[in-house]
């Protein structure tokens, strides 16, 4: 009885693997942008509590000499309000002289850094959420080519927006909400 | 270490791994079946050669494939890797799936797929392969030989 010689070419095989884009094989160097993107966290959080806190210290501020109970239930009440599920903003545009408030989902640290992102806001929402495939992109914010987009995909809502300079794989997106208009 | 030590150091280190990248990749790829999991491992391998240098430039595909597989294999359920471009994922797993040699490699266990591919691919002698990954020499020769017959016999019914 013969035995069969089964030739398996491994080494011919594997190498016929592609290998991603040249642009990925070493990450962007980081401590830069993550001071930047820690920045931008700082920043983003700051807008949100100070979104948070204005109706909190409203009723306060209308009612110095009230005693005791009437500044500890309306905070109870706002917290509350902010918790529960916000509608999805389709369009959150601000009248001329005020500006969108967000509260915005950043990557934790390290975070997003420049030249690791998608070449567009589209794109950079596919990333984010590839099953997508019902959604909405506007541009609420401007109309430059480096103008944050708003995404609408079912109950959620997202920003994309540039990291760095406009040139390169800068774009990233985040889940976001619309929390109001301020005046800057 | 000056500014310019660093950037140079970093400029040297980066033109030997970018040599050694694609077939590293791949090394590291057939063994954890993953694109965006072998694309951050390998990246990390990059990063930790430039934080603590191999002693010797000699077997370097060795020493990145050997950092980058236990880092495949050890870290990937505690951080979400970078992520590739999905055109790029699924041309890579559309390879994947159509290469007769990874689908037999699907057969094997990891540290299985790591000890072929290391000798086969890479060109690792045994001793090296053993000396890398901590194991006897007489372990990797065993597994080699297991794992091809493994591979045979499925592929003698494909």
């Amino acid at each position: 009885m013969s035995k069969q010689h089964v030739s398996i070419d491994i080494a011919g095989d594997l190498r016929t693997l592609p290998v991603p884009p040249e642009e990925l094989w070493v990450r962007a160097p980081r401590p830069a942008t993550s001071l930047l993107a820690q920045l931008v966290i700082a920043a983003a959080a700051l807008i949100a509590v100070a979104v948070l806190a204005l109706p909190l210290l409203a009723p306060v501020s209308e009612q110095p000499s009230t005693p005791g109970p009437v500044t500890t239930t309306p905070p109870s009440a706002s917290i509350a309000a902010t918790a529960s599920p916000s509608p999805v903003v389709t369009s959150p545009g601000c009248p001329l002289g005020q500006m969108p408030s967000l509260d915005i989902t950043f990557r934790p640290p390290p975070g997003s850094a420049p030249g690791t992102g998608a070449a567009s806001a589209e794109a950079a929402f596919r990333r984010l959420r590839p099953n997508a495939s019902d959604f909405t992109l506007t541009y609420p914010f401007g109309s430059g080519p480096a103008a944050p987009a708003w995404i609408v995909a079912g109950n959620e809502t997202f920003i994309a927006q540039i990291l760095g300079t406009p040139d390169g794989n800068n774009w990233f997106a985040f889940p976001a909400r619309f929390l109001g208009c301020r005046t800057p | 270490m000056s500014l310019e030590k660093v950037s140079q150091r970093r400029a040297s280190w980066e033109s030997l791994y970018r040599q050694a990248f694609p077939d590293v990749y791949r090394a590291v790829l057939a063994v954890v079946r993953d694109p965006d999991i072998a694309l951050d491992a390998v990246q990390d391998a990059f990063e930790i050669g430039l934080r603590k240098p191999p002693t010797t430039d000699a077997n370097l595909n060795g020493w990145l494939f050997r950092v980058a597989v236990r880092r495949a294999l050890r870290v990937r359920l505690r951080k979400p890797p970078q992520q590739l471009p999905r055109s790029d994922v699924s041309e890579i797993d559309d390879a994947l799936a159509r290469i007769e040699t990874t689908r037999l490699l699907d057969l094997l266990s990891p540290r299985q797929r790591a000890i072929v591919v290391a000798h086969y691919f890479l060109g690792l002698r045994q001793e090296e392969i053993a000396t890398l990954l901590g194991v006897a020499r007489g372990t990797v020769g065993a597994t080699i030989s297991q794992a091809l017959a493994r591979m045979r016999e499925v592929s003698s019914h494909v």
